[in-house]
């Protein structure tokens, strides 16, 4: 009887968008989600991205880069970081059909890519799962410690957008992150006179 | 002749004359192996005195080296003007262990007397953090010879990318790194062997494959812009090169078959999955092809050293190194080994067959006498870096299943930056740049059976297993499966591609949901199936609607019509 009943207020609720629009959990976010214009989108992200990697007060406007060196199948022990990027080196990708189909089919898109401006080629796709994973760190769950394939999927993304080329810069910024210790350290460097300007220790909670 | 032989002897002499390198750490990690490679790239290495001395705090036990107590470190570091005043004693000591736990990612760094080079491995990726010769290292420095002569453009890149010290890691050490660099001499350990000085027709093919795996692989560099990652994805390179050159070590000098390596992408069990179980069997084969070969260079050296089947049936029982003395359970193992090796050889036809009957033996005894042999240094390497599994050491047995970060290097060797392929190209690259078998095609079914690995396969097992492997590069966002189903499966490893937003079309579950398209199953779709439920609230899919029976998905429509009909 129950199952009946259940069975009857989800398959054949005669007030079905009323339902819709009082439920509250992750699935109506994600729809809600990708009804947002793509600067609200890339904005979120920067902020889920920066969760992901256990900032406590995330940024929705500069994503970290880190980077995480190891030559084996471990997970990373120690992250690494020169910079960021801004919110505005990003755009969103939505998937479309052709023009010649777009007449005969109506689609509805379920995922988004999260692209880098400059270079559509590295991209983030966010589907219901990895939506899923993000908001789990912003949450504060520890996503950072599980090696799922979504965790290295935005590893994947990450590591792309990581590029050292242009750094010509006299001083830089580098931020450690000891994963297993939790502890934070901020180094500025004088490339130039080969010297460490200072050296900054914190617990990440602080971070 | 009965000279006494000792078995240590034997395996350098063989190793030295036909392997290349010395395949018998137990304990070797993938980093050992792009210490290696890297020093023989690059051709010279560096002290790294000042690394050490500002990164190695303390060894295993908490003792610090001496000269690297943090006064001295702090005192000599303003001295020469490379800390500001500003910077504490205690933010350097803090800056330090996190620096030592970061170049020893790897577990390749142990802190020893006198900061010697013998047990240093850095995980970096510059030219500064290449030290001396290392345990372990000389693996490396192998492949690293090869890929030098075979694919030299890969390995002129990988140099480029050394010189440029562009990451993170060498920027962090930049006030303190050495420049001088001392020069390498030893740099191509394969140019003496046999099987390099006259190559046949398996070695060729071996060749062949790093060459075209080298060069789609350097294709896939030069767009990527993440130097680390470059470096980690060609040292997996690398170690898969070397183990499949040790599993063909036995084509290369005694003509035998080349064997395949079979993936499983079944996700179970070898008892819930015949995939799996031949994977295991194909690595079970690779085990046997190197202890044949080994048993074939021990009756090659035996040979060598003037041994005919007489001297070796009144031969005394051989032992491990000179001097070194057995416990007694060892002695009577190693007697009894010996004497069934004698029994054995008695009736062989010819000298050679007795010769190969006591290399069998001495290749057994080593493995009882030695601390480690070739085929558990295989496993050791495959395991820490992701090609077998399980990693752990309560299962002897393994199988082929690869990491997604090895997956990710193979399919940068085999896929350029700007193509597409189906289905039968990349078995066709797999097989010939690697050696690997996934599906059940007839190409494939024809590889397995000429290799004479497996006599009976399941091959809608097999096509299933393919099938899984496509999912897993889709999960991977490196495939799509496009709208004509299994016939069409384009590879794509389009986190490398440009592709355009006027290809989106081929996004996968619509595309193939178009023959059903309804409102329900649409929203279905788009929800993805853990919302299956809540996309059939009426609203979306009314009861009373016509659209009910025909457009919907066979998961949908009994329950419907169930519950219509009552």
């Amino acid at each position: 009887m129950f199952k009946l009943r259940k069975r009857q207020f989800y398959f054949f609720n005669t007030h079905g968008e009323e339902l819709l629009k009082i439920l509250d959990d992750d699935a109506s976010k994600f729809q809600a989600f990708l009804q947002q214009d793509d600067k609200k989108i890339v904005k979120e992200l920067i902020q889920k991205i920066n969760a992901f990697f256990g900032s406590a007060k995330p940024s929705n406007s500069e994503m970290k880069i880190w980077s995480g060196h190891r030559f084996d199948n471990e997970p990373r022990k120690v992250l690494i970081s020169i910079g960021t990027q801004k919110a505005s080196s990003f755009r969103i990708g939505r998937p479309m059909l052709q023009k010649n189909m777009q007449a005969g089919i109506e689609m509805i898109p379920n995922y988004v890519r999260f692209e880098k401006k400059d270079a559509a080629n590295i991209f983030l796709k966010i589907d219901f799962d990895m939506y899923l994973l993000l908001s789990e760190a912003e949450r504060g769950v520890p996503v950072l410690f599980l090696e799922s394939n979504l965790v290295k999927k935005v590893w994947r993304f990450i590591e792309q957008l990581q590029s050292f080329n242009g750094i010509e810069e006299d001083i830089v910024n580098i931020n450690l992150l000891d994963i297993q210790n939790k502890k934070r350290i901020d180094v500025m460097i004088d490339r130039d006179d080969k010297k460490y300007l200072s050296v900054n220790s914190s617990r990440t909670e602080e971070a | 002749m009965s000279e006494q032989i000792f078995l240590s002897d034997s395996r350098t002499a063989v190793d030295r004359k036909y392997v290349g390198f010395t395949p018998n750490g137990g304990s070797i990690k993938p980093v050992h192996v792009a210490g290696g490679v890297l020093r023989s790239i690059y051709g010279k290495y560096n002290t790294t005195m000042s690394i050490k001395r500002l990164a190695l705090v303390s060894d295993a036990k908490g003792v610090v080296p001496k000269g690297n107590e943090l006064d001295t470190i702090y005192n000599s570091m303003k001295e020469s003007e490379k800390i500001e005043e500003s910077v504490t004693p205690n933010t350097l000591e803090s800056l330090r262990n996190v620096m030592q736990r970061l170049l020893s990612a790897d577990k390749g760094v142990y802190v020893v007397k006198g900061l010697k080079d013998d047990m240093i491995s850095y995980t970096a990726g510059s030219s500064y953090f290449i030290t001396r010769r290392s345990m372990y290292e000389d693996t490396g420095e192998f492949i690293g010879g090869l890929i030098k002569e075979y694919c030299p453009d890969l390995a002129n890149y990988i140099k480029d990318v050394l010189s440029s010290a562009n990451d993170p890691i060498s920027l962090l050490f930049e006030p303190v790194v050495e420049k001088d660099m001392e020069e390498f001499q030893d740099v191509s350990r394969h140019e003496e062997l046999p099987a390099f000085q006259n190559i046949n027709e398996n070695t060729a093919w071996f060749l062949q494959g790093i060459r075209e795996s080298g060069l789609c692989l350097l294709e896939n560099f030069k767009v990527h812009p993440n130097t680390l990652t470059q470096l980690r994805l060609f040292n997996f390179f690398c170690i898969f090169h070397l183990i499949r050159y040790m599993a063909m070590l036995e084509a290369f000098y005694c003509g035998e078959q080349i064997r395949p390596i079979l993936l499983d992408f079944s996700g179970k069990a070898p008892s819930q999955s015949s995939v799996a179980r031949a994977s295991e069997m194909s690595y079970t084969q690779m085990h046997k092809s190197i202890n044949r070969f080994y048993a074939w260079g021990y009756s090659q050296w035996l040979e060598e050293n003037g041994f005919d089947k007489k001297g070796l049936l009144e031969c005394s029982v051989p032992t491990y190194k000179k001097d070194k003395k057995l416990s007694s359970t060892s002695k009577d193992e190693l007697e009894a080994l010996w004497s069934l090796a004698k029994e054995r050889a008695e009736n062989a036809a010819s000298e050679d067959d007795a010769r190969l009957t006591f290399g069998e033996t001495m290749y057994d005894m080593l493995a009882l006498e030695a601390s480690s042999h070739p085929v558990n240094c295989l496993k050791v390497l495959g395991t820490s870096s992701g090609i077998l599994y399980p990693p752990d050491k309560l299962h002897p047995n393994k199988r082929f299943v690869l990491s997604q970060d090895v997956l990710e290097m193979m399919l940068r060797s085999c896929v350029g930056a700007d193509e597409v392929l189906n289905g039968k190209e990349i078995r066709e690259r797999l097989w010939g740049r690697f050696g690997i078998i996934i599906g059940g095609s007839q190409f494939e079914l024809d590889k397995i059976r000429q290799s004479g690995m497996i006599m009976q396969v399941d091959e809608d097992a097999l096509e299933a297993n393919f099938t899984s492997f496509a999912s897993a590069l889709e999960s991977m966002d490196f495939a799509e499966e496009m709208a004509d189903e299994g016939r069409s499966l384009y590879l794509r490893p389009s986190s490398m591609l440009g592709i355009k937003s006027s290809l989106y079309f081929s996004l996968a579950p619509s595309l193939k949901a178009l023959p059903t398209f309804s409102p329900s199953t649409r929203y279905a779709l788009w929800m993805g199936s853990k919302v299956m439920g809540r996309s059939l609230s009426g609203s979306i899919f009314p009861s009373s609607s016509s659209t009910d029976s025909s457009a919907l998905t066979l998961t949908i429509s009994p329950t419907r019509r169930q519950l219509s009909g009552s």
